[in-house]
């Protein structure tokens, strides 16, 4: 006898309520414990529920049992078009060398990629990136192109070749240039040189000086904490303003520290107080060694987080809320906030589940050797997650597998709650196909785990009067 | 007085032109000689055919063809600024001897500038009477037929519609009235006229005014019926990016009520599922009946629009568009002479059937 096939929900419960999570239409329902019990034990009511409430539920479009039946990506029919005239960003990785060795660094040899080397992008090689940028980019207006490393300051002679080549080659076009940096090498030249082109610069630092200076070493062992926030203050008092509205710190928490003391550090020292700051755990993507999370780190985020609800929600000083834990709450506001665009009727039969993005088309990660690769963060010695080379261009069929990586997963995706909203992505992936899916797969409990959060923080936060798009939020 | 024929190059070109500048060619007297576009627009060095020549896009005015003793300065997709980029070329311009034909948008600072650098005799920049004594102060009904091309949503890329369709109603031995909202086309081509920049600057008066323009042009040329291409926009689809609100389109709606409406759509998710609903949008909305909908090879992407807070599209082939509409009977492509002639037969029988 077939199973009756089960509604596309997940369940779940705050302090505050019990809920579920309707996939179909992307809302969360509250509901009475005794209809949560019922939808738990798979309609089989301990208690009696209200005939009607359910009635009313299923009325209103909830509840419905729809799966998607076919994968495909939206976009994949316009790939060609997007692959052709809307590439936006370029990434040009100038070096693959760097003047720190840190311990947590995905080039470190603790990863299953590649190495520091000393390999660096020629000036022909730059010169054709941007000419790629400037003939697959018709349909833009405005461009950016980033410098990546290694660290991109070692070859600042060649930064600035291809600035000065960008200019005439993109004229007609609003360029921004950014880089991310280690903030070591920041001359009184480099930093009049980028605040003379608008540089947007992001700053790796990863908190006080015990935590910087125990990850983040010189070649000869030496800690870096000084130098960068020597650096840092130089670019302040060079350009208050720039500094403000264009530095930018990306923090890497190592998940067996504490958490407390790095987020104390970027709220108690004044030069932070008006930057975006960043914050992402150590990868583990394809990690050699698993990382855990230690139990300070995970107590005194959570504590770091609960106080910053409570400042949001005014009943703490503001200068209590965690600086770290704004772009989560930005984060909780894009995947609910904006609900006249994320309600939809029912999942389409032919679609893909959230993660992947437009490969290549609108971002594209140039190698020091010229090969194309969709962004920063994949795997380098992946021939999957290699979408062409300069010299061949671009190879749309592997932008559409990339595109539409689901394939690989498809059977575990469709009757997975978080579907829409996973992030999961070629980022996660190297080596052959069925490597790539057990990579994949690897990751999802800890992205479903992320959603649940994100869902129950924000309904937590809705239920008591917080307004998402309130003044200055 | 001598009369000169006048060989542009066009500044600053794009892809997006590339019909208006072939369709000017053939039906000015003078003619268009040479392109120069910015560098970064993705069109350098490609070959464009003007009448019987194949002209390559330059990027530098070093590059223009000695021919060229004109240059028609036209409108572009994207911006761009004055300053930094069209000044310098009026500098060459005037170097060069050339005349100018400025067919752009300008605020009261850059006519200025330009006026100090370009001596009057070299200089055409077109300006629109739409005042006209003999008027009384109320609306005139405009006897002829007016049809209207006008965009559903804002920031949509300029589609060749309305001079197709106007070389169409010519082969059927029409005679048509064009209202465009192009600046650059009515410099060269009198027949062309431009329609008057009224809305921004005072809106209450302003159906009155559109009202009068046309209806002068109603008197003074008497042809069989108007073509007028609307600016802005008729719906908005986002908060975060949008137009004119219909708000242009709705007093123009009052001031020469259309009788036939062709509205331009870009291919965009699940639009073809929603036509029905877009089209009862701009009725009750606007009060207006959209007869035609073309749907250009343009996807909008609404997503990356509201992150980028600009009206992002991207380009697609008119074969894809033709795929997608294959069985719609309620969208169209006027992609081709021949689809914008089968287009004006369906049209001149909806109006007779009026009549």
């Amino acid at each position: 006898m077939q199973k009756k096939p089960k509604p596309f929900i997940h369940l779940f419960e705050t302090p505050l309520g019990f809920y579920f999570y309707d996939v179909n239409t992307n809302d969360i329902v509250e509901v009475n414990k005794e209809m949560y019990e019922y939808l738990r034990n798979d309609y089989i009511a301990g208690e009696e529920i209200n005939q009607e409430d359910l009635k009313n539920l299923k009325a209103r479009g909830y509840l419905k049992t729809k799966r998607v039946e076919k994968t495909e990506h939206p976009a994949t029919e316009l790939l060609p078009f997007y692959a052709k005239t809307k590439m936006g960003q370029l990434i040009l990785q100038v070096t693959q060398n760097c003047n720190l060795r840190c311990e947590y660094c995905v080039y470190s040899g603790n990863y299953e990629t590649r190495g520091h080397t000393n390999k660096k992008m020629g000036f022909q090689t730059a010169k054709k990136a941007i000419d790629f940028l400037a003939e697959h980019s018709k349909n833009r207006n405005e461009v950016i192109i980033g410098f990546y490393g290694g660290e991109p300051l070692l070859e600042f002679s060649l930064m600035k070749q291809c600035v000065e080549y960008a200019e005439e080659r993109l004229k007609g076009k609003k360029i921004e240039y950014s880089i991310t940096t280690n903030a070591t090498l920041l001359t009184d030249d480099v930093i009049k040189y980028f605040i003379t082109n608008d540089f947007l610069v992001t700053v790796s630092l990863d908190g006080p000086r015990e935590i910087q200076d125990e990850c983040r070493k010189f070649l000869n062992d030496k800690g870096s904490f000084d130098t960068v926030m020597k650096n840092l203050k130089r670019i302040k008092e060079r350009d208050r303003e720039y500094f403000d509205r264009n530095v930018r710190v990306n923090t890497v928490l190592v998940v067996e520290r504490g958490y407390e003391c790095v987020d104390h550090f970027f709220k108690g020292n004044e030069i932070f107080s008006n930057l975006a700051i960043s914050s992402a755990a150590v990868s583990d993507n394809f990690s050699k060694n698993k990382r855990s999370v230690s139990e300070k780190f995970h107590i005194e985020q959570q504590y770091e987080l609960f106080k910053t609800f409570l400042a949001e929600l005014g009943y703490l000083p503001s200068e209590d809320a965690s600086l770290l834990m704004r772009p989560y709450l930005e984060q909780i506001y894009d995947m609910r906030g904006n609900s006249e665009r994320s309600y939809r009727e029912e999942v389409p039969s032919t679609w893909h589940r959230g993660g992947p993005c437009i490969s290549g088309a609108m971002r594209l990660f140039v190698t020091a050797e010229g090969k194309l690769f969709p962004c920063e963060r994949v795997c380098e010695i992946s021939e999957y997650a290699q979408i062409g080379t300069l010299e061949e261009g671009l190879d749309l069929k592997k932008m559409s597998d990339i595109l539409n990586i689901e394939k690989l997963t498809e059977k575990e995706c469709r009757n997975c709650w978080a579907y829409s909203e996973c992030n999961s992505c070629i980022r996660f992936c190297n080596g052959n196909r069925q490597e790539m899916k057990n990579a994949l797969l690897s990751k999802c409990s800890e992205i479903r785990r992320s959603i649940e959060g994100i869902l129950k923080d924000f309904t937590i936060l809705q239920e008591l009067g917080y307004d998402f798009e309130a003044e200055g939020r | 007085m001598t009369w000169r024929m006048n060989k542009y190059v066009v500044f600053p070109y794009d892809d997006h032109l590339k019909e208006i500048v072939n369709w000017t060619d053939e039906n000015i007297e003078d003619s268009i000689k040479d392109l120069l576009t910015m560098k970064g627009w993705g069109s350098c060095g490609s070959q464009v055919r003007i009448g019987n020549e194949l002209v390559c896009v330059k990027s530098s005015l070093n590059e223009i063809s000695e021919d060229c003793n004109s240059i028609w300065i036209v409108e572009s997709y994207y911006d761009l600024d004055f300053f930094v980029h069209i000044l310098p070329v009026l500098i060459h311009a005037k170097k060069k001897r050339w005349f100018v034909y400025y067919g752009r948008a300008l605020s009261k600072n850059e006519e200025g500038v330009i006026r100090s650098i370009i001596d009057e005799k070299y200089l055409t920049i077109l300006k629109q009477e739409y005042k006209d004594d003999d008027m009384q102060n109320r609306l005139y009904d405009i006897t002829k037929p007016v049809i209207w091309i006008v965009d559903m949503f804002s920031g949509m890329p300029y589609q060749n519609v309305l001079f197709r369709l106007y070389d169409s109603f010519q082969q059927l031995g029409y005679t048509v009235n064009v209202v465009s909202k192009r600046k650059d086309v009515p410099l060269l081509f009198k027949e062309v006229k431009m329609f008057p920049n009224v809305l921004e600057t005072d809106i209450k008066e302003s159906a009155k005014f559109i009202n009068h323009y046309l209806k002068g042009i109603e008197r003074r040329e008497d042809k069989d019926l108007f073509l007028i291409e609307i600016p802005g926009n008729l719906l908005e689809i986002s908060k975060k990016v949008y137009g004119d609100y219909g708000v242009g389109a709705f007093i123009i709606s009052k001031a020469a009520p259309p009788d036939i409406i062709i509205c331009n759509i870009p291919y965009m998710d699940r639009v073809l599922e929603n036509v029905a609903g877009l089209l009862a949008a701009v009725e009750s909305s606007m009060g207006l009946v959209v007869d035609c909908l073309n749907m250009i090879p343009e996807y909008f992407d609404l997503l990356e629009s509201e992150q980028m807070g600009n009206f992002e599209y991207v380009t697609l082939s008119n074969d894809f568009i033709d795929d997608k509409i294959k069985d719609c009977s309620d969208v169209f492509n006027i992609n081709s002479e021949d689809k914008a002639q089968n287009l004006a037969k369906l049209i001149l029988r909806q109006l007779n059937s009026y009549a």
